[in-house]
């Protein structure tokens, strides 16, 4: 009978669940000041139960109003916890990436194994639809780093690299002439923002 | 009430009286103590007939001796051995070359049966009656003669099919009382088996044997259980479940705290390992006592093959009961508030999986759940020949069809198929299973692994409690090695377990027969 008088208290707690979308990827672009935030989650009008990727894009005046309007466009809640790589183009980490890089480890969702990318002679967002599959992009980067061809660069190793001196690399993608997603090297970073990019030969087994 | 010798009672109130038993004894119950017979074989003729008219079964045979010996023999048609009544009763009456014999003598020295008694309790003597037994009686004694001539039909031993074993004993209990006792006495030739009758149900005055090995039960638990028995006020027993679910310790449980077999081979085992069987006239199944915790996951094939697949066989139907109750909860917890416990790549394969389906996951396993239970529940009431189109009706195209018009996404099906199957690998536990299953499930949905643990917990605490016949309920399931352990969560092999190896509680040394 105890227990019974804590039960509207546990009926509190009814009703947290929610429907969710699960984010996989994300690829961040910026063009004259404003940015574009694409999403892969998961298609939910596919012909088959297969997990076929969709792309859902919004825009904002920075990274955390790009976020909130892609939220509004979700069908479930944005779920962050999966994703598994952040593209970011040319542009938009040709200023300071440490305020994006600290605000992504704060959200809540967002796990610190978060792989981010820079995408070479292009728009992070057509590298990210590229490859019609979930998981693709992060497949090919786990390939990478473990041959050795791109520096494993997980989220919290970017913060705490730009927080010590600013300096840091970040693996490049890009794609083809095969029309394929490659690995392209390497970015490097000084001053918190992109300095150059080391060729993919260059580079090679070098991060082992 | 005993007869009286050389009473003479008028004719209307004889009338008078039978009529008064017949609407007390339909409107009431009550026994019947007080029909008595009188030395005037007419009259209780007429009694008889009186008391059960409207009875076309019952037969009156009034047999005349050589020198004028006047008896009448009544018992029921199809309940008796003809050939007994001919030669046994009917012939040696009309041989017999007395004028005038008293019961005593017509038992002793004319009727040719095993078992022929003289019987003035009229309750026992009804009882007989009423169970096959033929009644005499003589002109000038008012006491009954009581003959054994049962020969009622009954279904031969075959294998139960709810207990089948891979190897081993294939005989099972049947719905007759004497050869379910002569099954169990076939396997215990000792002096000490013992078995205690006792009549149940004020109405069908059923038949029930208490069956105990003395010095290796404990006199406790014979008594506890003859309390029980003998305190039952019930109009009728036709199943042993009658009897269970009144005499059972935590009646509301849904888990077991009395056995149940219909093998005599399990009934034996039982006994020899200390507790009681309860043989019910009418049902072929046998109830046990006291019923533990472990039982549940034991099964007869367990002592009849190898110790090493016995024991792979036990630890797969614990997991696989855990995985029943469990598995839907945590899968509804995990894609409700846990997901980032879940692997990335299912939980995108769910995700898309669950597109389109129109209730939220809690509620998908529930539907699930019912559509399950109804599905055994129309297989088990199904005859044979349906039941295998049932199965695939239930099972495979309402299952498909179903995904398929996203009444339910595919892994909810699998993983409420695999709570179904997982959920027949302990079928003594089945009831648990289904209402835990449920209980877990409501808990997973509204607070998560959180609700699932602490309702996990509770059932352990409860468990915990429970007793049966005062032995607790999770007796020798604490992870320890010990001599009391030889067969609980494992079995040991034959050449480690003693012979008197006694689950309940072993006696001492003195006690040990």
């Amino acid at each position: 009978m105890n227990l019974l008088r804590f039960l509207p208290l546990l009926l509190l707690l009814c009703g947290c669940a929610r429907e969710v979308s699960p984010v996989s990827a994300l690829a961040l672009d910026c063009k004259n000041g404003v940015y574009c935030l694409t999403a892969e989650v998961v298609r939910q009008d596919s012909p088959d139960d297969t997990a076929a990727p969709a792309y859902l894009s919004a825009t904002g005046t920075d990274v955390t109003d790009a976020l909130r309007n892609l939220r509004s466009i979700l069908p479930g809640d944005l779920y962050l916890s999966h994703a598994q790589v952040l593209l970011l183009s040319e542009d938009a980490v040709s200023e300071s990436i440490l305020p994006l890089a600290d605000y992504l480890c704060r959200e809540n969702d967002v796990r610190l194994s978060l792989r981010a990318a820079v995408v070479r002679d292009g728009s992070a967002a057509e590298l990210l639809e590229n490859d019609n599959e979930v998981y693709a992009l992060s497949e090919l980067l786990d390939r990478s780093a473990q041959d050795g061809i791109l520096p494993d660069m997980p989220l919290y190793r970017v913060t705490d690299v730009l927080h010590a001196d600013g300096t840091a690399i970040l693996p490049a993608l890009r794609v083809d002439a095969f029309g394929q997603t490659a690995p392209a090297g390497t970015a490097v970073f000084k001053n918190e923002r992109l300095n150059c990019f080391l060729d993919g030969e260059i580079g090679g087994g070098a991060y082992a | 009430m005993t007869a009286g010798r050389n009473e003479v009672t008028p004719p209307y109130k004889i009338t008078f009286r039978i009529i008064f038993i017949i609407v007390r004894t339909l409107t009431r119950g009550e026994t019947m103590e007080t029909i008595t017979f009188t030395a005037d074989l007419e009259r209780n003729i007429r009694m008889m007939q009186e008391l059960f008219r409207n009875d076309d079964t019952l037969i009156i045979r009034r047999a005349i001796g050589q020198n004028g010996l006047r008896c009448a023999l009544f018992f029921f048609d199809g309940m008796v051995n003809s050939l007994a009544i001919n030669q046994s009763l009917v012939r040696p009456i009309l041989r017999c070359e007395q004028p005038r014999l008293s019961a005593d003598i017509l038992a002793a020295a004319v009727l040719q049966a095993d078992e022929c008694r003289v019987e003035t309790d009229m309750n026992k003597v009804f009882a007989a009656f009423l169970y096959g037994d033929a009644i005499v009686l003589t002109d000038g004694d008012a006491r009954p003669v009581l003959v054994n001539t049962k020969g009622f039909d009954k279904r031969s031993t075959a294998e139960p099919e709810n207990e089948r074993v891979l190897s081993g004993p294939r005989e099972g209990f049947t719905e007759c009382f004497m050869p379910n006792l002569a099954l169990i006495r076939r396997r215990v030739n000792d002096p000490r088996l013992k078995f205690r009758f006792m009549r149940v149900g004020s109405r069908t005055n059923t038949n029930v044997c208490l069956c105990y090995i003395a010095g290796l039960c404990e006199n406790s638990l014979v008594e506890r259980l003859e309390t029980r028995l003998t305190a039952l006020d019930i109009d009728s027993v036709l199943d042993s479940n009658y009897l269970a679910e009144r005499i059972r310790d935590h009646r509301w449980s849904p888990f077991p705290t009395l056995g149940t077999t219909e093998r005599p081979d399990v009934a034996a085992s039982r006994m020899l390992e200390g507790r009681c069987v309860i043989v019910v006239d009418g049902s072929p199944v046998a109830l046990t006592a006291p019923f533990l915790f472990q039982e549940c996951f034991q099964s007869n094939d367990d002592y009849y093959i190898s110790f090493l697949q016995a024991n792979l066989s036990r630890i797969l139907r614990v997991i696989g009961f855990v995985f029943t109750i469990t598995f839907p909860a945590m899968y509804a917890a995990l894609m409700l508030y846990h997901r980032e416990l879940v692997p990335a790549r299912l939980l995108f394969a769910v995700s898309a999986a669950q597109r389109g389906v129109p209730l939220p996951i809690g509620w998908e396993i529930l539907l699930m759940l019912f559509v399950l239970e109804a599905l055994k529940e129309a297989g088990a009431r199904t005859p044979g020949a349906m039941g295998q189109t049932m199965s695939i009706v239930g099972g495979l195209v309402l299952g498909d069809a179903a995904v398929s018009a996203r009444f339910a996404a595919a892994p909810t099906v699998i993983v409420v198929a695999i709570a179904g199957v997982t959920g027949l690998m302990v079928p003594k536990l089945q009831t648990a299973a289904l209402w835990l299953r449920f209980v877990l499930l409501a808990a997973a949905a509204s607070w998560g692994l959180y609700g699932v643990g602490l309702a996990l917990g509770l059932t352990l605490a409860a468990l915990c409690r429970m007793h049966s016949c005062s032995v607790p309920y999770l007796l020798n399931l604490v992870p320890r090695i010990s001599a009391e352990h030889e067969d609980t969560w494992l079995r040991y092999p034959w050449f480690f377990m003693r012979c008197d190896r006694f689950a309940v509680k072993r006696p001492s040394k003195e006690e040990r027969p």
